[in-house]
């Protein structure tokens, strides 16, 4: 890569049930004026704008970015992929500036989904009508079908699932962005009412309302300033069916096949050899700890065999990473924000300014970004040195 | 900025259809896939990456590309998905060529207003405190940019327009099936809508020896109907500038113009944008130009957010020398992009 | 401003479908309710039976071939019980699985009926070990997915 690319800009609105005081572009607003203020650069710096929005129902409005986050006279366009809508917006404009269509793209998600009243029965439109849809499948018995495979196959047990769950909840009382985070024990998740067995309420990410902005460059705007290297990327997207996944020879549905080859392709670009020992910080896009126990394997940190015991470790703050400072996604979820805000938490991470969160000399971070039925999945590798 | 390599079509496909119940969706978007593919003389193990255009709501699907992702060739592919008219896809499509991260991508879009009802739910795209109670749909906003167009300008060549719109979609083997136009909002009249159909298109690209995308633009509005000027459109103006200037081209030298807005008058602006006409005269030029819309436009069917890629499907298949595609996207076109497409 | 100030306008989002499930979808649903069978397609290619029936295969990018039948009995291969009423979705307690009926390559999901669930916990439990169920087929059936569920075998028709 010849003229390296990185992320000079960074900019969040504290995350919370809703706002019901600010409308979607003021939202937007706040994280915008913050990261081109942490970029030091104003807005006719800005050669194009990539939205991220999700499913259009959280909010109840069709299309929301356009009068959000779309500026006049910048090109503009929307990405959506669901849980990973906010990573893959960052991707594409990466792929902006290496085609050559500019320098400085800014990349904005927002969710507004504490205008939903019902987000469970949102999330079951999502699923195959023909099919699927009838069986109550949600994002919440979702992770539950999952929960029951690994259980059987690795003997995981509720308190896995508690354990990391308190872990991240525990951790996003440090990061003023999550607003009310509380720390929860073990037992508090583990006393807390079933939703679908064996996933409780307490293990649930909340409804997140936010916006989170990031402005991307390269050249001398990017070598002037602190800022965040991308060392490597990937992305994968995999079949919807997860019927067809349970026996497939590539990977089941749990082994996240997507996110295995996109850590795979980032690690060669990064020339990661041994993750455990060179990634300094993970930030997962992981609503569900069985999410994050699943990625464990996927992102090469540990082996199927060994994870068991890998997230015992993990539980316990026996591993050599620092996961999840931000309490990640399971104690905020913004679903269309949530993969960028991943991104931006690991680039404030290899910059040195995430405050209470900072995890000391972090000088090389991984992101995740995962949507749909554990479908599309994407790796960021984001360095505080030039590749 | 000269492009960093040449982006070729490889292969095109569109379908459109009427309420066919023999396929599902994700079946249609199989079907004009494989379609593009064998017109490009390739398999999907030849495809590298996946671009898509989906909206959520007229698919009837709260993530619509779960389901319809997997059936363009998302499996185990770097595949990604814009909320947008199709010719964005494009657009990024080429730019992840140009950017050396595929070889060979596939870019699919569709509509199947037989599945659910595009106008009732373009309404939910419009502010719910200040517009909807206004019952502002994508065709209300046509009506109003015709009516401020012949405010501003005259009538003049629009029954000539209307029936050479009409002309060249009948002329159009690929035009959807017999049907009614969508219903008029005054001042626009049932000639000048465009057509709903069940529509699909696929384009493979890559850098073979086909034609070749040598420019592409884009261009924004406020999207605020009151901070527009309605009788005209700035975004795609600079779009089409912007697409010009990165192939080289100045407007007089293109052999043909695909333009792919709802009704005529926002094709009839669209022309005026791209410096084709002046303005004022985009009606009639509109009616004497052979080369604007030789496929008949919307009038030979179309949904959002698949029009951009007919269009571009289109311009591809009659072998034009130049061509220039535009399309508008959500909210009414509050965004604009324009693609060149030359003969190598 | 006075947060009861604060506009918060009601709104609804209603949009009517009709979603066409395409010929082979349609046989298959022909099959369960005329039939009482649950058929798939097989891929040409990678020749998994894929069951319920699809017209190409994700994989393989290929349109499938034959017809064939699965059998009615299988293994449960994921599941969840649902403990907590959501909005517009069923009532509770509800147990979900993924079968592979014998004889398919791919899981088909449904209902899991005849499940003790007044110990939830103790349930998912005993369905860790008790993996084989059977179809039982509705006896009114409407040529939809839900003209089926799933028994744990062992046990007589719910």
């Amino acid at each position: 890569m010849s003229d390296p690319l990185g992320i000079i800009g960074v900019g969040q609105t504290p995350y919370r049930k809703r706002n019901p005081g600010l409308s979607a572009g003021e939202l937007v607003r706040i994280a915008v004026t913050e990261a081109l203020a942490d970029a030091g650069v104003g807005p006719d710096a800005i050669d194009c704008v990539i939205g991220g929005v999700a499913p259009d129902a959280l909010s109840g409005i069709a299309d929301i970015d356009k009068a959000a986050i779309a500026l006049p006279g910048k090109p503009y366009f929307r990405i959506n992929t669901g849980g990973a809508t906010g990573s893959s917006a960052l991707l594409a404009a990466k792929t902006w500036i290496e085609a050559g269509r500019g320098d400085v793209v800014l990349v904005v998600a927002l969710e507004r989904m504490g205008q939903a009243t019902t987000a469970q029965s949102i999330f079951n439109t999502i699923f195959d009508p023909v099919y699927e849809k009838d069986f109550v499948l949600t994002t919440i018995t979702m992770a539950a079908l999952r929960a029951t495979m690994l259980m059987r196959r690795d003997g995981f047990a509720g308190e896995h699932w508690a354990g990391i769950a308190a872990r991240n909840f525990t951790q996003a009382t440090l990061n003023p962005l999550v607003v009310g985070a509380k720390a929860r024990s073990v037992q508090d998740v583990l006393d807390s009412p079933v939703l679908a067995w064996p996933i409780r309420r307490y293990e649930a990410c909340p409804i997140s309302e936010g916006a989170c902005a990031v402005i991307v460059a390269r050249g001398e705007l990017a070598r002037s300033r602190s800022t965040a290297w991308i060392r490597g990327t990937g992305a994968y997207s995999d079949t919807y069916a997860m019927g067809d996944r349970m026996r497939r020879p590539e990977g089941s549905l749990i082994e996240m096949v997507p996110l295995r080859r996109a850590a795979d392709r980032a690690y060669r670009e990064a020339g990661i050899t041994d993750p455990l020992a060179q990634v300094d910080v993970l930030e997962l896009q992981a609503p569900f700890a069985i999410i994050e126990a699943m990625a464990y394997p996927a992102l090469g940190l540990s082996d199927i065999d060994g994870n068991r015991r890998f997230v015992e470790d993990v539980i316990a703050g026996r591993v050599p990473i620092a996961i999840n400072p931000s309490g990640g996604a399971q104690a905020a979820n913004p679903v269309s924000a949530t993969a960028l805000i991943r991104v931006a938490e690991a680039a404030l991470q290899v910059r040195g300014r995430a405050g209470a969160r900072q995890v000391p000399d972090a000088r090389l971070a991984l992101a995740t970004g995962q949507g749909g039925a554990t479908q599309f999945s994407t790796v960021v590798l984001l360095g505080s040195e030039l590749p | 900025m000269v492009l960093k390599q040449w982006v070729s079509v490889d292969g095109v496909a569109a379908r459109m259809t009427r309420s066919d119940a023999r396929l599902s969706l994700p079946e249609v978007i199989f079907a004009v896939v494989s379609e593009a593919l064998a017109d490009a003389r390739c398999t999907m193990d030849d495809i590298d990456g996946i671009v898509i255009a989906a909206h959520d709501l007229i698919d009837g699907r709260s993530l619509s590309s779960m389901i319809t992702g997997p059936a363009a060739g998302a499996y185990l592919r770097d595949e990604i998905r814009v909320s947008e008219d199709g010719l964005v896809a494009i657009s990024l499509a080429a730019a992840r060529i140009q950017a050396g991260e595929a070889a060979r991508v596939v870019v699919a879009a569709w509509g199947r207003p037989g599945e659910g009802d595009v106008e009732r739910s373009s309404r939910a795209a419009f502010d719910p405190f200040t517009e909807q109670p206004l019952a502002l749909s994508e065709t209300v906003v046509s009506a109003l940019r015709a009516a401020a167009y012949l405010r501003e300008h005259s009538a003049r060549g629009r029954e000539a327009a209307a029936a050479a719109r009409q002309e060249r979609a009948a002329a159009n083997p690929r035009r959807a099936p017999a049907a009614g136009a969508r219903p008029p909002v005054y001042p626009l009249r049932p000639e000048e809508m465009g057509v709903p159909a069940d529509v699909a298109a696929a384009v493979v690209l890559g850098t073979g020896a086909g034609p070749r995308i040598t420019g592409v633009g884009h261009g924004t509005e406020p999207a605020r109907l009151g901070e527009r000027t309605l009788a005209a459109l700035p975004g795609a103006r600079a779009a089409v500038a912007a697409a010009l200037a990165r192939s080289g081209l100045r407007a007089h030298q293109l052999d043909l113009v695909e333009l792919g807005g709802p009704t005529l008058f926002d094709e009839v602006l669209q022309l005026e944008a791209a410096g084709l006409a002046e303005p004022g005269t985009g009606l009639a030029g509109y009616a004497a130009g052979t080369w604007v819309n030789p496929s008949g436009g919307a009038a030979a069917g179309d949904c959002h957010p698949c029009g951009g890629l007919l269009r571009f499907v289109e311009a591809v298949r009659r072998r034009p020398g130049k061509a220039l595609v535009v399309a508008g996207s959500a909210v009414a076109s509050q965004t604009t992009t324009a693609v060149i497409i030359e003969e190598p | 401003m006075n947060p009861d100030d604060l506009l918060v306008l009601p709104g609804n989002w209603n949009f009517d479908y009709r979603y066409f499930a395409g010929a082979t979808a349609s046989r298959f649903f022909a099959e369960l309710r005329d039939n009482r069978r649950i058929m798939g397609r097989r891929c040409p290619s990678c020749r998994r039976l894929l069951i319920p029936a699809r017209s190409y295969c994700d994989a393989c990018y290929v349109e499938t071939g034959d017809w064939e039948e699965a059998g009615l009995e299988g293994t449960v291969e994921a599941f969840a019980i649902i403990a907590t009423q959501f909005p517009g979705l069923p009532e509770p307690p509800l147990v979900i699985g993924f079968v592979t009926l014998d004889g398919a390559d791919s899981a088909i999901l449904n209902f899991v009926r005849g499940v003790d669930l007044s110990d939830v916990e103790a349930a998912g439990r005993r369905l860790f070990e008790q993996t084989r169920v059977r179809v039982v087929f509705a006896g009114d059936p409407q040529g939809r997915i839900t003209d089926f569920h799933f028994v744990p075998v062992n046990q007589r028709t719910s």
